[in-house]
């Protein structure tokens, strides 16, 4: 038997750990919000796709979005930067505030507003350009005034804010596609942050990568909420709880007429989320018990 | 966690940070509880009533801490998904965190055990027999608090044999008790043989954290590798 | 063969493994007989592709029987050489100049120095004062102010002017491989049979040679009334200019046009009428193109088509100019919807992770859609440009010209087109037209083959660059 002391022993208090949010915090009304919605409604034509969402993303947190098939999770994602004004039949009413200011206001320029909030697609999209180019052309066509030298320091900085530059450093003129699938990923979220928008919007990011890919994509996450507020769609509810502090639970409810329209059932951080849920029918989702 | 080799690239780095955390918590968790043992052991060796309210007091500081990591190692196994040496890790450190919480419950026990023999002085054979039978179970609960803090899987096997000493100590302390009871009295005697009770029990606990650990290890429970390795040791 | 499978209970609709063996031989035979049906008819686009192009080749290459007014041998020996050693393309330009001197009339000699002189130094035909006089003249022959005619010119103004071979029967290059004694006894025979078909020979004239009628010379040489030295490089520099100002015209309108259509129009009523018509034009045939062509670029717009707003001149609007806008009116279609096609191929991940970024339409367009979709926008344009080369029907409408021997100068000069060459050609009652015909043929299918290759070359090249 061996004499002890306490110097043996590691007896420093446990330290603040990530992604844990102190329990039972409620949401509070009075924080501010990089990002808000208020009653906001998606139309498609004649179609309600979503309706009555009100959710507020707070500053430097990943908030998910989760819910079944169809219950509006991407829709309302795509609202929050204007995407959705792509698709022509699209109609948003409500409000949606940025830093307090409605962007669906009268006047409000979608193209600003996707400069400021930045997007990752579902399916790594890089463009068919060098690793270079993928990351550079985002800040030249929003008016860069740098040299080429400059341009060159921002874009290994924004790779290496991404986890890549050390995997791609010697082949930046090649093609983007050449990549693997998770690095493609990750050089699309590099060419989102390349332009320092504060707000990232990623739809279902991980949906077409291998596990560790997408435990990287998660990781490279945890890591740029420091300097971004990232709001993540994902079909895979633990991913939500791994990288996520705040969860809204989306689902598919029948309105007056009868019509499918997706409502968000309650926004909660994710640690109760997943372990207490404050509406039943969040539990039976999340316990695989949905009808 | 602990043990990846260099080589070893992790990906998950913030996952690993709150296991550390939680092993960590869980350390000092321990050596909060191993002091409180010995203070306890001390008060009752020297018959130091006066610090019976310092070692309850120091008892809420264990139970607040247990209940803290407690949540956080449920919080982490409901979102992380933790698999293999993970989910072992997690799944034991409960079970460990409760094996701590109930040894520092003994502590607060012998400190109140002292409190109901005020003004009682116990002869010399006694506390000899109570001071050793105080450093070994002491000492095997360091020694369970070790394990946690290097990750050994061979101290379950260990202090398993250790823990026959403490049973013997145990023995030896209940036959002074015997022999003195007279002297002593009856409820002195009873109080007496609880907390020989108690200080064998913290280090039957102090086993359990070690053989957790070996689990954690190795995936296996120590009894287990013993009649694994029984017939070559015939 | 039989697979052993485990026992299963029997419910009663599934064979059993005697039928089922049974039934997989009818299955299999059934496909092998739907193969070998597929098989035949696509033997049957094969022999026919085949069997065209053998008889374009056949009549392209081929014995000949020829009469040669003055043999060559005798210009040899007239010109003080051994013919048995020398041959007529050895001679020095002198000879061959002397030998024109002694054959041509005065005034043809004076015509075709004024188009080009003999000699640098001195003149042949004409005198001194009167060339003097003619090229001080308004408006001075060519002859004037270009050099000198080279060797191999004068050699085959000798063989067109001295030796003027007349090319009596042809035979095609298959027949004249395998049995070209059987052509010669069958001249040899006619002239004894039916001497009424060669009124103006005896059959010691008539020479057999070996003829290419599709030669360097063939291409190079202008058009002429005679066959035996009639070219194509009028029609070739005719369909040269048509494609030119066609995809001049149509390719900036047609991308231009798909381009608003795939990434700006939205969806609404006039959008749809717009793209339905364009589906349709498309399918027009093309000699309504002609019409359209004949009415608004010949005549409306004549001020335009013949140049005479600038200055330069054409007695109409049946030029170059008016073809090559009609023809690039009738690929626009088909440029737009290929453009379409390829705008839409491209994948809307593209778009939008131009948009995400804070890119307008326009930079998402121009920077990631355009190069992703150029190699598609320019298949589909060398194909209808490639249609468009071969197109007869709008061209005879709009005004090109069967018979010219000047090669187009400007957008508005009279043309001809190698299409037209060859219908025209086809036209002509005697033999030897129709293997130029053929020759012909072969050069424009040799133009729309590279075309198609360059479409290839190019789409894969882009596509490479882009992986």
């Amino acid at each position: 038997m061996t004499e002890h002391t306490d110097t043996d022993i590691d007896s420093s208090p446990p330290t603040a750990v990530h992604g844990a949010t102190p329990n039972g915090e409620e949401l509070a009304d009075d924080v501010a919000k990089v990002l808000e919605t208020r009653d906001m409604d998606v139309f498609y034509g004649d179609f309600r796709a979503v309706a009555d969402v009100s959710i507020g993303f707070r500053f430097n947190e990943i908030s998910a979005l989760i819910g079944p098939s169809g219950c509006g999770k991407s829709t309302v994602l795509r609202s929050l930067n204007r995407m959705n004004d792509l698709i022509p039949s699209a109609r948003v009413t409500g409000e949606v505030h940025y830093h307090g200011a409605n962007i669906y206001a009268e006047g409000v320029d979608p193209v600003e507003v996707r400069r400021r909030i930045g997007m990752v697609f579902q399916k790594p999209n890089p463009f068919p350009k060098s690793i270079f180019d993928n990351v550079a052309w985002g800040v030249k066509i929003n008016g860069f005034k740098g040299s080429k030298a400059e341009l060159a320091d921002h874009v290994e900085a924004t790779l290496r804010q991404a986890a890549l530059w050390d995997e791609v450093k010697d082949k930046l003129s090649d093609s983007g596609l050449s990549l693997s699938g998770g690095q493609q990923q990750r050089l699309c979220i590099a060419r989102a942050i390349a332009t320092q928008p504060d707000v990232v919007l990623m739809d279902e990011p991980c949906s077409a990568l291998d596990p560790i890919a997408t435990l990287r994509i998660e990781e490279l996450m945890l890591e740029l909420k420091k300097d971004y507020s990232i709001v993540i769609v994902t079909h895979n509810m633990q991913q939500a709880a791994r990288v996520s502090d705040r969860t809204a639970f989306f689902n598919v409810q029948l309105d007056e007429k009868g019509q499918r329209t997706g409502r968000m059932i309650e926004f909660t951080p994710t640690d109760v989320l997943f372990t207490n849920p404050e509406q039943q029918e969040t539990e039976d989702y999340i316990t695989g018990r949905f009808g | 966690m602990t043990g990846t080799t260099p080589e070893h690239e992790e990906i998950r780095h913030h996952f690993e940070d709150q296991l550390d955390a939680i092993r960590r918590g869980a350390v000092h968790l321990g050596s909060l509880v191993l002091e409180n043992t010995k203070r306890a052991g001390d008060a009752l060796v020297h018959n130091r009533l006066d610090q019976v309210a310092e070692i309850v007091r120091a008892d809420d500081a264990v139970n607040e801490l247990y209940e803290e990591l407690e949540t956080l190692s449920f919080e982490v196994l409901a979102r992380q998904q933790p698999v293999a040496r993970d989910l072992r890790f997690l799944v034991a450190i409960t079970r460990i965190l409760y094996e701590i919480e109930r040894s520092g419950d003994l502590a607060v026990n012998c400190a109140k055990a002292l409190q109901r023999m005020e003004g009682v002085t116990l002869p010399p054979e006694v506390t000899g027999a109570l001071e050793r039978l105080v450093h070994a179970s002491a000492s095997l609960f360091a020694g369970g608090v070790d394990a946690l803090a290097d990750m050994d899987e061979t101290a379950g096997a260990r202090l398993d044999r250790e823990d026959d000493l403490v049973d013997e100590l145990c023995g030896a302390f209940y036959t002074r008790i015997g022999a003195q009871s007279e002297i002593l009295g009856l409820p002195v005697a009873i109080d007496l043989s609880r907390v020989g009770r108690y200080l064998e029990r913290i280090a039957d606990h102090a086993v359990n954290i070690a053989e957790n650990i070996t689990y954690v290890v190795t995936g296996d429970w120590p009894h287990e590798i013993d009649v694994a390795l029984e017939p070559r040791n015939e | 063969m039989t697979v052993q499978a485990p026992e299963r209970p029997d419910v009663g609709f599934f064979p059993t493994d005697e039928e089922y063996v049974e039934l997989l031989d009818k299955r299999t035979r059934r496909g092998a007989v739907v193969r070998t049906g597929f098989l035949a008819l696509l033997s049957v686009a094969v022999l026919g592709l085949v069997i065209l192009l053998v008889t374009i080749v056949d009549d392209s290459f081929g014995l000949v029987a020829v009469v040669n007014q003055n043999e060559p041998e005798a210009v040899v020996a007239a010109a003080g050489y051994d013919p048995a050693t020398t041959a007529l393309s050895d001679l020095s330009k002198e000879d061959l100049v002397t030998s024109l001197q002694g054959t041509i009339s005065n005034g043809v000699g004076r015509r075709l120095e004024r188009e080009q002189r003999f000699f640098e130094d001195r003149l042949v035909f004409e005198s001194q004062a009167k060339w003097d006089e003619v090229c001080a003249s308004d408006e001075p022959p060519s002859g004037c102010t270009g050099g000198a005619r080279d060797t191999s010119s004068v050699l085959l103004l000798v063989e067109e002017r001295v030796i003027q071979p007349d090319v009596v029967a042809v035979n095609g290059m298959i027949p004249s491989v395998l049995d070209g004694q059987g052509f010669r006894d069958r001249i040899e025979s006619e002239f004894i049979t039916v001497p009424e078909k060669y009124p103006d020979y005896t059959f010691d004239q008539v020479r057999f040679q070996w003829r290419a009628w599709l030669s360097w010379k063939f291409i190079t040489s202008p058009s002429s009334s005679t066959p035996e030295i009639a070219g194509i490089s009028t029609a070739i520099l005719g369909s040269v200019w048509l494609v030119l100002i066609a995809v001049l015209f149509a390719v900036p309108v047609g991308v231009g046009a798909a381009i608003y259509l795939e990434e700006f129009a939205r969806p609404n009523r006039i959008n749809d009428i717009i793209q339905t018509n364009i589906n349709n034009l498309a399918g027009v045939p093309s000699i309504i193109y002609g019409m359209l062509g004949l009415a608004v670029f010949v005549r409306v717009l004549e001020p335009i088509t013949s140049g005479s707003l600038f200055g330069d001149f054409a007695p109409n609007g049946r030029t170059v100019m008016s073809a090559g806008l009609t023809l690039g009116l009738m690929s626009l279609p088909v440029v737009i919807i290929s453009s379409q096609e390829a705008l839409r191929a491209v994948p809307n991940s593209l778009r939008q992770a131009g948009m995400g970024l804070g890119a307008t339409r326009w930079q998402t367009v121009r920077s990631q859609v355009l190069p992703v979709a150029i190699p598609g926008i320019m298949t589909g344009t060398i194909l209808a440009v490639a249609r468009a080369i071969g197109e007869t029907a709008p061209l005879i409408l709009v005004g090109a010209a069967g018979f010219i021997t000047v090669s187009p100068s400007s957008p508005f000069s009279q043309f001809t087109a190698l299409p037209i060459q060859i219908f025209q050609w086809t036209s002509l009652p005697q033999p030897e037209w129709r293997n130029l015909a053929a020759a012909a043929s072969l050069v424009l299918l040799i133009l729309l083959l590279t075309l198609n290759a360059a479409a290839v070359i190019l789409r894969n090249r882009y596509s490479r660059r882009l992986t």
